[in-house]
């Protein structure tokens, strides 16, 4: 899974996880160039983080969990965490 | 409940888990719920759906022992009709905008728990993935609704939408003539996809009500700009400090107050 295939997959899932209403462009432009972003600022709730996760799992067949990401706290770990996976799956 | 057998055993994986329950959750009327956990008590365990049914009880354990009893008719690809009791008199009916979860910020039979059948009839309005209610078919989905239902049956309308479904409650309420428009955590719509209709705040005999956290700055900012739109009351619920005020108050077991407070009295 190369740099741009780890980032899509996020970004869909981001996506998902907005139910569909469109990202702010500052946020899709950050998660596209790879920025730092925390998970924080994304303002997910707990519903929104379980859409993310499944999101992830249709997308790459690796079940990343709620409780993987609550030890994290930027969209690179979960970045890395998806690489460190490729594989894998 | 044998969709629900048939659906628990493609489940391989907590997300797939997750899915079935959050799809069930956002239809299942509190009577269906409270059938869904006798059959797994029963037919079980299902040990991820028993842990989900135990989150739900925690929020609301009327729903599990003594559910109200709606019956949902679909009756648009975006609108669903939990119907109450149809025999009763002077009914009121509750119109409602989901927003982008697809929920009115709680799971459906726990936001449906707090409504007396006997009182209620409730309309839900949930786009589907991927549509805004900025789109033509949802900015008309008010006359549409007053198409598919004799809205001159109830004694009363009310509207009440979250977060996304905010201000599309507004309006509908002000088009229909409801006595009462809620808007929860609310945002403006994108100016470039929605215009205000002309006039939007000239009607005196509908109340305007937008509620949101006290302590959550970005929806006290736009329940100020909605009420520039279409003025009405803002009510910031003290102590919360969060975007979704129903499930923060829920937990609290304060939320018929709430109702009360802005005319959706859940015993009607």
């Amino acid at each position: 899974m190369d740099e741009d295939h780890v980032r899509s997959v996020i970004f869909n899932a981001i996506g998902a996880a907005s139910f569909g209403a469109p990202l702010d462009p500052a946020l899709a432009d950050a998660v596209r160039s790879g920025r730092k972003i925390k998970l924080d600022d994304l303002g997910f709730d707990s519903l929104a983080w379980m859409e993310f996760c499944i999101a992830v799992e249709l997308q790459t067949r690796l079940e990343l969990l709620t409780s993987d990401i609550e030890a994290m706290a930027t969209l690179g770990e979960i970045e890395d965490w998806l690489r460190e996976r490729v594989g894998h799956a | 409940m044998r969709d629900f057998a048939q659906k628990a055993r493609e489940c391989s994986t907590e997300n797939a888990w997750n899915r079935l329950h959050i799809d069930l959750e956002n239809v299942l009327a509190p009577q269906e719920l409270a059938q869904l956990a006798r059959y797994e008590q029963s037919a079980g365990p299902f040990i991820r759906t028993a842990k989900w049914l135990d989150k739900l009880r925690r929020l609301s354990p009327d729903v599990f022992d003594a559910p109200r009893c709606f019956q949902a008719e679909p009756l648009h690809a975006n609108l669903t009709l939990y119907r109450g009791a149809p025999y009763a008199r002077n009914r009121r009916l509750l119109f409602t905008f989901a927003g982008n979860a697809g929920r009115v910020m709680l799971p459906m039979p726990v936001f449906l728990q707090l409504f007396d059948p006997l009182a209620w009839d409730v309309l839900v309005v949930c786009k589907q993935r991927g549509q805004s209610y900025c789109d033509a078919a949802l900015q008309d989905i008010a006359p549409a609704a007053a198409g598919l239902l004799d809205l001159a049956e109830y004694r009363s309308v009310a509207c009440l939408g979250t977060s996304s479904g905010g201000f599309p409650a507004i309006v509908a309420a002000l088009r229909i003539g409801a006595a009462v428009g809620v808007s929860v955590g609310g945002s403006p719509p994108p100016a470039d996809r929605f215009a205000f209709p002309a006039g939007l705040g000239g009607s005196g005999s509908t109340r305007l009500v937008y509620v949101h956290g006290a302590d959550f700055e970005r929806d006290g900012v736009s329940a100020a700009i909605l009420a520039r739109h279409a003025p009405g009351e803002i009510l910031a619920v003290p102590g919360v400090a969060r975007h979704n005020v129903l499930a923060a108050l829920i937990a609290e077991g304060t939320i018929g107050a709430l109702l009360d407070s802005i005319g959706i009295s859940g015993g009607g």
